[in-house]
């Protein structure tokens, strides 16, 4: 999002647009629900693998086969910039 | 933290049938695991669930290796005492307890309840595991019974 907001600069009329400000504030605004989910999931993960290895969740994790999840990762090309096509 | 809900909780492990259950805990979790297993088990939810649980779970979870730091946590449970520190939580506090809770009853997190400041109270129908048990929405608060 930062390289999209950065060519706009160039290019004032564009800037000045109001389908791309509103591009560009759904654009933000998918990313930060993105990030949210990311870290959600990452957060029910963590308390989720806490609880079943604590007292007194621990007796039933083993009869209701919860086990360990892994946190979600990224991989660093999932990570890079979102391609924006016109 | 903007809001706070303690579950099954206590202030003081000073109380003598704390102190039996406990000390009794632990000395069967170093014993034998499976000891401490059928005691903690005994302990961990009402007897309505654990009698729903069947025997063949029952006996499944007994069998079960005993979870990592259980002694220590067993022994830490002998030694709370943090009623200066829940005194000073500013955060809006839901107090939980179990109405079938025989490893913490009422009476400790009632005391527990009445020292911190923004405290609401509720007994739901449930042993030590209320959350296990009761998993679900908030259930309405009310007053703790004197």
């Amino acid at each position: 999002m930062k390289t999209l907001f950065a060519v706009t600069e160039h290019y004032p009329v564009l800037k000045a647009n109001e389908n791309f400000l509103r591009l560009q504030e759904e654009l933000t605004s998918t990313e930060d629900r993105i990030a949210y989910s990311r870290q959600f999931l990452n957060d029910s993960v963590q308390a989720l693998n806490t609880k079943i290895e604590t007292f007194p969740a621990v007796f039933l994790a083993g009869p209701a086969k919860a086990t360990r999840r892994d946190y979600f990762h990224a991989e660093e090309a999932d990570r890079g910039n979102v391609e924006v096509r016109f | 933290m903007r809001r706070l809900v303690l579950v099954a909780g206590w202030a003081d492990s000073a109380d003598p049938r704390h102190q039996l259950v406990f000390s009794t805990w632990a000395r069967l979790e170093r014993d034998c695991s499976e000891l401490g297993n059928r005691f903690g088990l005994s302990f961990a939810v009402s007897p309505g669930f654990l009698t729903a649980l069947g025997p063949g779970t029952i006996a499944e979870i007994v069998r079960q290796p005993t979870p990592p730091d259980t002694d220590r946590r067993i022994d830490l449970g002998l030694r709370i005492d943090i009623r200066d520190a829940v005194a000073t939580i500013t955060a809006p506090t839901l107090v939980v307890s179990g109405a079938h809770d025989f490893l913490v009853p009422g009476y400790q997190t009632r005391v527990l309840h009445e020292l911190i400041p923004q405290r609401e109270y509720v007994e739901l129908d449930a042993g030590h595991a209320a959350f296990l048990e009761r998993p679900g929405p908030r259930p309405r608060t009310r007053s703790p019974a004197r």
